[in-house]
């Protein structure tokens, strides 16, 4: 998941991420693999506050 | 003997503590309000206090009469969180503090410094204290009955379900994105079915209508106008503040509406 952000243009430290439907967890982003059918949700955070 | 001020008044007094000057001088009022904080009968005088003695009732009906009575009764039976207190997090205290929401827990790790002032809801008088500190006494100024749970810490994914365990809401109030991210996924992994409520994209002027409150992650609020900028200003930031704050207010008075 962390490389298929990446190679989207996606900041992966800035994204929260949900995959079928479930939160994936910060540390498990790296590790998480995907598959075909998968649907993500991703929202890139920009700073400020 | 000592000098202290009682509703206004000069008064000399030999008592020892706030409760027991207030069943001396009034008797009927349970309410005791000292240096802008709701404070207990043992609180020990001290010289120049500045004590208020009020009815309960009277106190909180004349702040919070403006209000729908159902849903002043939900929001002070309601416990929110925010997780930072810069230009967002202390802007939203002060408006859930107002709207009489009951209870906040607030956290953030730093102190207030002169970068603040241009849009973070403190003043040169609080130049040097605890981020948490200084809003504390803020929301005592506005609202001694809303209780303060203070962390003066760096929110992480472990301490995070300790913190928020228990909140009705939470508001994602923090400046770095990658923070924001963090905090989302914890709260989502860690404490589901606390509601979330983020900031995401409030630099600039002069296009106050670009703020908005969508939802996404199958719930999470998610306010502001969604673009980088680097100089962030006071008023763009308070709107979006005040779209988080009121979608805060939206999902308190939901819950009630549920639970009923």
């Amino acid at each position: 998941m962390a490389v298929w952000l990446s190679e989207n243009g996606y900041d992966v430290p800035r994204t929260a991420v949900l995959l079928n439907g479930r939160i994936v967890p910060r540390a498990e982003m790296e590790s998480t693999a995907l598959k075909n059918s998968d649907t993500m949700e991703i929202v890139s955070f920009v700073g400020g506050g | 003997m000592m000098r202290v001020t009682v509703n206004g008044v000069l008064t000399d007094t030999d008592s020892g503590t706030v409760g027991e000057l207030g069943r001396h001088l009034y008797p009927d009022r349970g309410i005791y309000v000292a240096d802008g904080r709701q404070v207990g009968g043992d609180t020990p005088l001290h010289e120049g206090m500045r004590i208020y003695f009020g009815k309960g009732e009277d106190m909180r009906t004349a702040m919070l009469d403006r209000n729908d009575p159902d849903v002043s009764r939900c929001l002070s039976s309601s416990c929110v969180g925010i997780a930072g207190l810069g230009g967002l997090g202390s802007n939203i205290a002060a408006m859930l503090a107002r709207a009489g929401v009951g209870k906040l827990i607030i956290a953030d790790f730093d102190s207030v410094d002169l970068g603040n002032l241009n849009r973070q809801n403190y003043l040169v008088e609080d130049l040097g204290l605890a981020k948490t500190d200084a809003t504390e006494r803020m929301v005592g100024r506005i609202s001694p009955f809303t209780r303060i749970e203070k962390h003066t810490a760096r929110l992480t994914p472990d301490n995070i379900p300790r913190v928020f365990g228990g909140c009705d809401a939470v508001c994602e109030a923090f400046d770095a994105a990658d923070q924001k991210a963090m905090l989302v996924s914890a709260v989502m992994e860690k404490l589901p079915g606390v509601p979330l409520v983020c900031g995401s994209g409030m630099a600039g002027y002069g296009n106050a209508n670009s703020v908005v409150s969508r939802t996404v992650l199958g719930g999470v609020v998610l306010c502001g106008d969604g673009t980088e900028g680097r100089y962030l200003m006071s008023p763009h930031v308070n709107i979006c503040a005040g779209h988080m704050a009121d979608a805060v207010l939206k999902i308190l008075t939901k819950k009630e509406n549920t639970d009923v």
